[in-house]
């Protein structure tokens, strides 16, 4: 007769805290804002993607040594025509990734402006992370590489050459802002927390599962 | 007091059941048909008490659902539940939780007879969810609608504290595959989601604790002493030091009964005795080990003290500990319990000491003791509270006081002089008790290889030779229930003689769960893929089939429509509407109407959505002006989803309908026939780009209205009575904004007569122009205030409202029907009209009516 369900992970290490952060994905269209993210949540990726009509919702999470992050992602659609909504979804982000496709330089110099709207627009201590996709077609590269880091150094963003085809570095940019968003309380004010390590501790072993 | 006792007899009843099945059902108040769903959707820890089928109404919405009446270490919860397929496969899923406690409430209305069938009728109220349960009536039904307000009325007279009821979250967890539409639970939505991807996370992980730990092997050294209120002796070493020399034991729990009989430890908290004895313990622990001190509890002479290898002490945690007195009034005997509890690695312990009633003829006494500690003990800083029972491992030791019974102390000498104990183990209380399933149920406790420890003649070995001669017994005793527990030995020390009893230790080998912190971590992250693949794949998900509405050319104030249709393709019910646009704007443009804005779809359901455009006066003048975009992009939201943008775009074509006053005097052409260029340069600047070097007193657009008017004669009766037809309106603007009339427009008196209101309402500028209105609404108590407002308005405008004053006085005087009161609201409605963020109150509407009054009454003067 074991009550071993309720014995709970006592001072478990890894009962990390769960923290929530909405990020949102922003760039032209095609640059392959979507394909990033179904690369990322589900490992595929699709020759023929859809453009994005609205702004897609999932949730993927991250599990760093000591937290855990939870992103909810929007990737929202590059048209044009649709960029008067694009604050609804940068509103209260925690974190933006920024697209580019580096074979298309106008879809960098449309990057600049993303950026640009984000540091006059977005909450003030919001992440940003420019992202180079489409690294996998190097022989139609239009965008130097150092030439976007020299300009994400500038603006102190996160920058990473990407392929959604590929999975280079996709999951790394992810990580990347997963390990710069601010966890501890005081900065993290907007961030949800879902603190599992603390109602662990005082539902003690088992707690509201039993 | 009394029923007190005997509701807890009723308890332990139902705990002996607990651990025989996991749960009790009990079969009154039962619907047997759900025992297989309930199974499943009730953990092992807590009891389904009832359960029936019933019809819940809350609001105007009444549905078929199951009612279940949980609990859980006596506090109750009454769950709504959704069934699932058909039975006896069904499955339940809680879609609400009423938990019984202080914001509770449960009315219960006499049986009434509807069609012929009797019902049985409950109001139930949780803070402010509120819902009414009927049933048919039957014993069942009867039984479980008693079996809650039992619940209510005991749990107002528990006397431990009440916990926050964290227990019933666990029924949370499928929210998110029942989505409750009852909107006064709808702004908890997100919250519970959120609550209860915690509680999942935390639940999964302990299903699969055997998956990232192991089992280590831990010495556990239990001892207990009556010590019969003595001071220690020299040294304990020989009891507490006794494990083999190398092997010093990683945890001691040490319990002492009688430590201290003076008078003060009953009255006061304090006792000397306490931390002599601890000295000494402390003293004596085995001297290969360090031992950090975790809990030391006292109740009067009972104490219990804990220590663990200092190795092990980051390993430890939530520890607490409490007691619990069985004597008078709970606290006045010196008889009762104490406990500590702790985490160590991942398993949990719990150490009970006691001292049960004493004399052989207080059994029943004694077994009434022991229950009363197993069920009422509880930690109470544990979120929540934890009895004794819900630990991986209980260690329960102490002064049991059961005797042996049938026997004789020469029997008993005889015995124990060849080492035949067993012959005693048959006549010994606690293991017959036991035997019946009165107490200690679930435990074990290794064979008594050891003389019984009572009653010594103090300061000897020998037994009792006072005149009482007392048969001796196996008062001091150690059980323990878990698993993975073995026990290395059990036995007492003769050598020890200040007390009247023996010390007796027992030492275990005990499997301690300890974490595997790289596998814990695998098992973490493949659970949180595992839901975060469950969450999106249990996104509302639908397809639309148009995401571009094209309305082509739009007139004023036509009407036209397009719908487009929304399906359900996901696997969840979806709940849509359109969301507001940024800055706080309406879900569209004022010309824009969508129809549902919100709703709910079935799985696979579809539905039509009519977007339809009417450009309305108060949209028309900046449409003219190509101030307003003529596209809009609506975002369809689904709640807990993606957002969907439906674009729709429109031709507006200009109108004189929405122009000022001051370009329409000023220009020959149709409106409608200018370039739209030509139109916003004439509204921007009418003298400059005016048509006419010598404007026209008033539009001709109004002079062909009231020309038209005239012609279809203005005595038959309230012209204003009826609108015209959509297609009468279009033939007047049409006429008005394309070719010059000659008066002859084919439609009814009435189209016009709208038409001229239209007209007016929609001017660019009312004919008392914006800035005008304060004035206006001053200036309306007496005629000559009026008129001197009048003098100050613009020439055009000035012209205007004398002509519009004079028809209106004609109009009166033809028609019969048509009362000046009522004309000078119309028509004050349209002429003078508040600025843009101007608000309109009842007040201000009389006085604009009073002014206009004025003027039609009287001899028109300006
Ligand atoms: N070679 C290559 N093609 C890619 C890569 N990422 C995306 N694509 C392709 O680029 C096209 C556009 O990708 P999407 O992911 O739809 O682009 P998007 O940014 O979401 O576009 P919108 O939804 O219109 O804003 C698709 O045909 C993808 O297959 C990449 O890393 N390498
Ligand atoms: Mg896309």
């Amino acid at each position: 007769m074991s009550n071993r369900a309720q014995g709970g992970p006592g001072n478990g290490a890894t009962a990390g805290k769960i923290c929530q952060f909405k990020l949102v994905l922003l760039g032209e269209s095609a640059v392959g804002k979507s394909s990033l993210v179904l690369r990322f949540v589900k490992g595929q990726f699709h020759e023929y993607q859809e453009s994005t009509i609205g702004a897609a919702f999932l949730t993927q999470t991250v599990c760093l040594d000591d937290t855990t992050v939870k992103f909810e992602i929007w990737d929202t659609a590059g048209q044009e025509r649709y960029h008067s909504l694009a604050p609804m979804y940068y509103r209260g982000a925690q974190a933006a990734i920024v697209v580019y496709d580096l074979t298309n330089p106008d879809t960098f110099s449309r990057a600049k402006t993303w950026v640009k709207e984000l540091q006059r627009q977005a909450s003030p201590n919001i992440v940003i992370a420019l992202a180079g996709n489409k690294a996998d077609l190097a022989s139609k590269r239009a965008v130097e590489t150092a030439e976007a880091q020299a300009y994400a150094d500038e603006n102190q963003l996160l920058f990473m050459e990407t392929s959604a085809k590929t999975a280079t570095n996709v999951n790394d940019i992810f990580l990347a802002i997963a390990k710069k968003l601010p966890k501890n309380d005081a900065a993290n004010q907007q961030g949800q927390r879902l603190n599992v390590a603390q109602s662990a501790e005082s539902n003690q072993s088992g707690g509201c599962c039993k | 007091m009394e029923s007190a006792s005997s509701s807890s007899s009723l308890d332990s009843e139902g705990n002996q059941h607990r651990h025989d099945c996991g749960r009790v059902w009990n079969g009154m108040s039962m619907d047997a048909r759900y025992i297989p769903a309930l199974r499943r959707l009730v953990p092992p820890d807590h009891r389904a008490v009832g359960c029936v089928r019933c019809m819940i109404s809350r609001g105007r919405k009444r549905t078929p659902q199951v009612c279940v009446l949980v609990e859980h270490m006596q506090e109750h919860c009454v769950l709504i539940c959704a069934e699932e397929g058909a039975l006896p496969n069904a499955t339940l899923k809680s879609d609400s939780r009423f938990p019984i406690n202080v914001d509770f409430r449960i009315d219960i209305e006499p049986v009434s007879t509807v069609g012929g069938s009797r019902v049985i009728t409950a109001n139930l109220s949780y803070k402010r969810k509120k819902l009414i349960f009927e049933a048919d009536y039957d014993d069942t039904a009867d039984r479980f609608v008693k079996e809650i307000s039992k619940a209510f009325e005991n749990s107002k007279y528990r006397n431990t504290p009440a916990s926050d009821y964290l227990w019933v979250e666990v029924y949370k967890n499928n929210s998110k595959f029942f989505l409750d539409v009852n909107p006064e639970d709808e702004d908890d939505l997100g919250e519970e989601n959120k609550a209860s991807r915690e509680c999942m996370v935390k639940c999964l992980m302990q299903e699969r604790e055997d998956e990232f730990t192991v089992l280590n092997e831990f010495r556990i050294f239990t001892g207990t002493w009556n010590v019969n209120g003595m001071a220690p002796p020299e040294s304990l070493s020989e009891w507490l030091a006794s494990s083999a020399p190398n092997e010093p034991p990683d945890v001691y729990a040490i319990g002492f009964q009688e430590l201290d009989l003076s008078k003060e430890a009953f009255v006061f908290a304090d006792s000397p005795r306490e931390k002599e004895w601890l000295l000494k313990v402390k003293e004596s622990l085995h001297p290969k080990g360090r031992y950090k001190e975790i809990k030391t509890v006292r109740l009067i002479g009972m104490m219990l003290s804990v220590f663990v290898e200092e190795k092990h002490a980051p390993f430890v945690a939530n520890v607490d500990c409490n007691s619990l007195g069985t004597g008078i009034l709970g606290m006045m005997g010196n008889k009762g319990g104490v406990g500590v509890r702790l985490d160590l690695h991942s398993t949990s312990i719990c150490f009970v000491n006691c001292h049960l009633a004493a004399h052989a003829e207080e059994r029943e006494r004694r077994n009434q003791d022991f229950n009363d500690i197993r069920n009422k003990l509880s930690f109470n800083q544990m979120r929540p509270a934890k009895s004794v029972s819900e630990h991986d491992q209980i260690y329960w030791m102490g002064d049991m006081n059961y005797r042996l019974q049938d026997t004789t102390k020469q029997h008993v000498e005889q015995a124990c002089a060849n080492n035949d104990f067993s012959s005693l183990w048959e006549r010994d209380q606690l293991r017959d008790q036991q035997a019946k399933r009165i107490i200690f149920i679930g435990f074990e406790e290794g064979p008594l290889n050891f003389k019984p420890t009572y009653k010594y003649d103090v300061g000897t070995n020998q037994w009792d030779t006072s005149e009482k001669a007392r048969v001796p017994a196996y008062c001091d005793r150690v059980l323990w229930r878990g698993n993975n527990i073995r026990q290395l030995c059990y036995k007492s020390h003769d050598n020890f003689v200040i007390s009247d009893h023996k010390p007796v230790l027992a030492e275990f080998s005990s499997g301690i769960r300890v974490v595997d912190a790289v596998k814990r971590k695998e098992i973490y992250q493949e659970l949180m893929k595992q839901l975060d693949k469950e969450e999106n794949d249990f996104m509302p998900q639908v397809t639309v089939d148009e995401h571009y509405l094209n309305f082509g050319r739009v007139h004023f104030y036509e009407r036209v429509q397009r719908s487009f249709k929304i399906t359900n393709t996901g696997p969840v019910i979806v709940r849509f509407l359109f969301k507001e646009q940024p800055k706080g704007r309406r879900y569209a443009k004022d010309w824009l109407k969508a129809d549902p804005h919100n709703g709910t779809l079935k799985k696979g359901e579809s539905c039509d959505i009519t977007l339809e455009i009417l450009v309305d006066p108060a949209s028309a003048s900046k449409l003219n002006m190509g101030e307003e975009k003529m596209s809009e992009v609506l975002v369809l939201h689904l709640v807990d989803g993606k957002d969907i943008f439906i674009s729709v775009d429109m031709e507006y074509q200009h109108s004189c309908f929405g122009c000022s006053l001051e370009a329409l005097v000023r220009h020959m052409t149709p409106i409608g026939l200018l370039p739209q260029e030509t139109l916003i340069a004439l509204e921007t600047d009418p003298v400059k780009n005016a048509e006419l070097g010598v404007p026209f007193e008033t539009p001709t657009e109004l002079w062909i209205i009231m020309d038209a008017l005239q012609r279809k004669g203005l005595s038959g009766g309230n012209i204003f009575g009826k609108s015209g037809s959509q297609v009468e309106i279009q033939t007047v603007r049409e006429a008005l904004d394309t070719k010059r009339p000659d008066g002859q427009l084919d439609v009814s008196v009435h189209a016009v007569a709208e038409c001229l209101l239209l007209f007016l309402s929609a001017l660019r500028e009312p004919v008392i122009p914006y800035c005008f209105f304060k004035k206006c609404l001053d200036s309306s108590v007496t005629y000559t205030q009026a008129k001197s407002v009048i003098q100050e308005l613009p020439k055009v405008h000035r012209d205007t409202f004398r002509y519009l004053v004079l028809f209106l006085q004609e109009l009166l005087q033809k028609s019969k029907r048509l009362e000046v009161n009522i004309l000078a609201t119309i028509f004050s409605a349209v002429m003078i009209r508040p600025p843009q963020d101007g608000q309109m109150t009842p007040s201000k509407e009389r006085m604009r009516s009073v002014f206009l009054y004025h003027f039609l009454v009287n001899h028109c003067e300006v």
